[in-house]
């Protein structure tokens, strides 16, 4: 049996070690892992993290295919239209259906008219596994909240892995803060399925130089991304 | 030119994760100069015609590095070795976790010196693990050949054949993947004696050790966690 400790490597089918005073029955499991009678099982292969706070155990697994989860935020792109309903490819094995009244003051009169190819920004309402995923442009009030259309203004568009779109939102990495500090005006967008949107109102060059800050941001430390965004300070002054 | 020991063809090991861009899950495996591509695509929307309302669907395809006339000694069993390959990793997917998907598999052989389909275990493995498909166990194979009463781990044909004194028509190979915890599934193409099967799996345990940490060592330098 292989029992793996935190911080360490864990691949499908190792138990997990758990550290010195936490019990089995107190323990919360993220994503990667399932419990098994009494002990938690590695499901996907990763780093194996843990926090104290919460005793929570999770799996940092690499991956670039989404997963649909209920509640997501996600960008997608228009690929076709069924009835009332939009496809919209959100990189899942399904396309998700966005329904043509699921936008701000959409009414039966006055429908939203989107072509092929358009950008949107929504919130999966539905993430079954068995059934194709579901998305929507306004919350629970009937409001946009920042979703909807984005390609209606010029923008930058691109993939990435899940483990990177989901470093960048965290509180840790310095990324986003860093960019804000550029002095330049810019929209920022990211979907939790591995899609980030660039947008700017005031110069396109801003765009692709915030674009690839990113991309190249992808296999940096945070130190790094400081240096990085440095010297793009420098050039902008210029 | 000696025989190699069990370390120095532990040594050139390669693996690389993710090389290829427009794929889920991608790997580089060589041991030597046998070298394989492994590539993952999953999971994925199936076919209505295919696809299961429970479980995912695996379909897996090996294209060898060239195509030779069908006589020749050179040319590989290519359906075959797919049925091999393909009953070692059935149990290993989770299948259960993406119904109505499939889990698309190919394996591009780019050179092929002997170890051949440990190498495409390994590759394909490893390549699951990059695509962050859900897994019940991960393997690592070793292969073994007894020539002479002696055993060749990841048999190189070009080289190995020259050590031996009567010129031997056929390398036959013993394939054991072994999961971490140390349980073994194995296959060969020939009836091994008990003694050298009892051999191998003294011996197995320490290679698929090492290659278990060419793994993590190549996830650890994708997820940049690297001390």
């Amino acid at each position: 049996m292989c029992e793996v400790e935190v911080d360490d490597v864990i691949f499908g089918g190792d138990f997990v070690k758990l550290p010195e005073n936490i019990e089995i029955e107190d323990v919360n499991l993220g994503p990667g892992l399932v419990k098994k009678t009494d002990r938690i099982v590695c499901t996907h292969s990763g780093i194996l993290n843990f926090k104290q706070k919460k005793s929570l155990f999770w799996v940092n697994s690499p991956q670039k295919r989404y997963i649909p989860a209920l509640g997501d935020h996600v960008i997608g792109i228009i690929c076709g239209k069924i009835g009332d309903y939009w496809k919209v490819d959100i990189g899942s094995s399904r396309y998700a259906s966005l329904g043509v009244l699921s936008f701000e003051s959409a009414t039966q009169r006055i429908k939203p008219d989107l072509k092929n190819g358009e950008i949107v920004f929504g919130r999966l309402i539905q993430a079954d596994p068995d059934m194709e995923p579901e998305m929507s442009c306004i919350d629970a009030q009937a409001k946009s909240s920042g979703m909807g259309v984005l390609s209606s203004t010029d923008g930058a568009y691109f993939s990435c892995s899940l483990n990177f779109v989901r470093s960048i939102l965290s509180s840790s990495c310095s990324l986003i803060s860093g960019l804000h500090k550029l002095g330049v005006s810019f929209e920022l967008c990211v979907g939790l399925n591995g899609r980030i949107y660039i947008s700017s109102t005031t110069d396109p060059k801003i765009i692709m130089i915030v674009a690839n800050a990113i991309r190249n941001s992808d296999t940096l430390n945070n130190e790094a991304i400081q240096d990085l965004l440095q010297e793009i300070r420098k050039t902008l002054n210029k | 030119m000696h025989l190699q020991t069990l370390e120095e063809r532990l040594s050139h090991i390669g693996l690389q994760l993710g090389m290829l861009s427009r794929s889920d899950g991608s790997a580089f495996f060589s041991i030597e100069d046998t070298s394989v591509i492994a590539n993952v695509q999953g999971p994925i929307e199936a076919r209505m015609s295919s696809q299961k309302p429970d479980v995912a669907i695996i379909d897996l395809n090996l294209l060898p590095s060239h195509t030779v006339a069908p006589s020749s000694k050179l040319e590989i069993n290519v359906g075959g070795m797919e049925n091999i390959i393909f009953k070692f990793i059935e149990k290993m997917i989770m299948r259960e976790l993406y119904p109505h998907s499939a889990i698309v598999i190919t394996i591009q052989i780019i050179s092929d010196y002997g170890s051949l389909l440990s190498c495409c275990i390994n590759a394909v493995c490893s390549a699951l693990i990059d695509a962050g498909i859900g897994l019940n166990h991960v393997l690592a194979a070793t292969s073994f050949c007894f020539i002479n009463d002696q055993c060749h781990y990841f048999i190189q044909k070009e080289v190995e054949h020259r050590l031996v004194e009567n010129s031997v028509e056929e390398f036959y190979e013993l394939t054991i993947a072994q999961t971490r915890d140390g349980r073994v599934a194995m296959t060969s193409d020939f009836p091994f004696t008990s003694n050298q099967v009892d051999h191998c799996l003294n011996v197995v345990g320490k290679s698929s050790q090492a290659i278990f940490d060419v793994y993590t060592h190549a996830c650890k330098k994708k997820l940049n966690v690297l001390s």
